[in-house]
């Protein structure tokens, strides 16, 4: 009932106009692959014109400045010769079970593209095809409910289901191991960078102040030997002074060895911790995996 | 706090945390402090010093096994910014006759002006353990010594194993200057010998 209330929409939409809503310019990396005739199908009625897509239109676009701005010549030029209102370039990948598709629709009226967006999902079955039909739905306001329902199938319904192949806990374990590990894996490479350049300089001021500590202690062991196995007066003078020289030099590293460590320790904690704070968490929209035991609603 | 959080990542945590305290400990082990311990019996500043000026044995302890011989230096010490010259020493040493023998006692380098001249030296000892000591500097040109320095060398053979001790009467030690006058000691200090 509710389809055909809908389809009754769309063709006295249709009937007002002889003019052609949509210019479709559907890429598809597989030729043995079209929706063209599905969509068609789902907006009966003269609204769509398909062509070839037009690689002037849309090759470039992304690096342009403006790019919504970019193309208002020739889309106004293509909106005139087609005599259409909107323009809709889909370009649509498959692979394996994943799905990318790359939409954009340019209004022939002002010239400039009003709507662009990207999906990157897994196993959606017909995902080309249903994200079309809401596409070009929701850009005439007539949306069949069946599309949006096919849609939320691949939504959790259920928290507990969802499962995350990247975690906070991870990324701090990651971090506490390997300090900025963490953070390369939440994908924030500058703070790894920081946290890691931090937790290297320090290490090395731990190393260069053991280097310095151990040689005090060598040479004070040294120093004091040949103090105890002398008995010339100048000699016991000379290797005193030395001795206690470098005595003093040994407590002054352990110092900084201590110092240098508990900042170290410190530092690596709060690395782990700033990992877990940055670390990966769920965004705000979750789809799960394609359950095939359910049919699709359309 | 992530969803995934189980047991396997808790296992992980101490086993980093175990893992980094582990190799703390190693490192903090490893840089000890060590004790400052100069005790060089003829050192004016040595850390158990007696009063100067005093007479010290070098070296302050040894181990020896019973085909060795003995040999301890007897030294006089004074502070450097305090000297007093001096020409005569009357030394009394104590030692255990049941556990050493002496063998010989000969001229110091000190007291000999490091051999360039022939000191008149002279000692006593008998079966009580006790060493008497007279030394008076002769010089041709010198009438007394100034500083710290070796006096004599005591050489004992060992009698039997363990733990004894060389040390000097305070009360029968006395040096003079070139005029008779007698210098004040103040302290002593003890060799111990251990004998394997």
């Amino acid at each position: 009932m509710r389809r055909a209330i809908f389809l009754l929409l769309i063709w006295n939409l249709s009937a007002q106009s002889d003019q052609s809503i949509f210019l479709i310019l559907n890429q598809y990396d597989n030729d043995s692959r079209s929706i063209d005739s599905s969509l068609n199908a789902n907006f009966e009625g003269t609204l769509f014109q398909f062509t070839e897509p037009i690689q002037e239109l849309i090759a470039d676009l992304e690096a342009e400045q403006y790019p919504a701005a970019a193309r208002m010549g020739l889309v106004k030029k293509i909106g005139l010769e087609y005599d259409v209102q909107y323009i809709v370039n889909n370009q649509i990948k498959s692979n394996n079970n994943r799905l990318f598709l790359e939409g954009r629709v340019f209004s022939t009226r002002s010239g400039g593209l009003v709507l662009r967006r990207k999906i990157d999902l897994m196993n959606y079955q017909n995902g080309d095809l249903n994200e079309l039909n809401l596409w070009v739905g929701q850009i005439i306001d007539l949306v069949y409910p069946g599309w949006i329902e096919n849609r939320e199938k691949i939504l959790f319904l259920d928290p507990s289901d969802m499962t995350y192949e990247k975690t906070p806990m991870g990324a701090a374990l990651r971090s506490l191991f390997v300090p900025g590990w963490g953070q390369v894996y939440s994908g924030k490479k500058l703070s790894s960078i920081f946290w890691a350049g931090l937790e290297l300089s320090l290490s090395t001021a731990i190393i260069l102040s053991y280097i310095g500590y151990d040689n005090a202690v060598k040479n004070f062991l040294q120093y004091k030997k040949e103090y105890d196995e002398t008995d010339d007066v100048k000699e016991i003078a000379s290797f005193r002074n030395l001795a206690s020289e470098e005595h003093a030099n040994h407590i002054k590293y352990n110092k900084l060895i201590i110092s240098f460590a508990a900042i170290t320790g410190t530092t690596w904690i709060a690395n782990s911790v700033h990992a877990w704070v940055v670390g990966p968490r769920p965004s705000l929209k979750i789809y799960r995996k394609w359950d095939s035991t359910k049919t699709l609603t359309n | 706090m992530g969803f995934n959080q189980n047991s396997h990542e808790l296992i992980m945590i101490k086993k980093i945390i175990r893992a980094h305290i582990f190799y703390f400990f190693i490192f903090f082990l490893s840089c000890k402090i060590y004790e400052k311990e100069l005790d060089n019996p003829v050192d004016e500043k040595a850390d158990n010093a007696p009063e100067l000026p005093a007479l010290v044995f070098y070296p302050k302890s040894q181990i020896k096994t019973m085909s060795d011989t003995i040999k301890v230096e007897s030294f006089i010490v004074f502070k450097t910014d305090s000297l007093v010259p001096f020409s005569t020493i009357e030394l009394l040493f104590n030692y255990d006759n049941n556990m050493l023998e002496l063998d010989t006692v000969v001229p110091g380098l000190f007291i000999t002006d490091t051999s360039k001249s022939t000191p008149l030296f002279v000692y006593n000892h008998d079966s009580t353990g006790t060493v008497e000591l007279l030394a008076y500097f002769l010089d041709e040109e010198k009438v007394s010594l100034e500083g710290t320095g070796h006096l004599a060398d005591l050489k004992f053979y060992p009698k039997e194993s363990g733990v004894t001790t060389i040390d000097y009467e305070l009360g029968s030690c006395f040096i003079y200057d070139n005029e008779d006058n007698l210098i004040e000691l103040n302290g002593t200090r003890v060799a111990e010998v251990t004998i394997q």
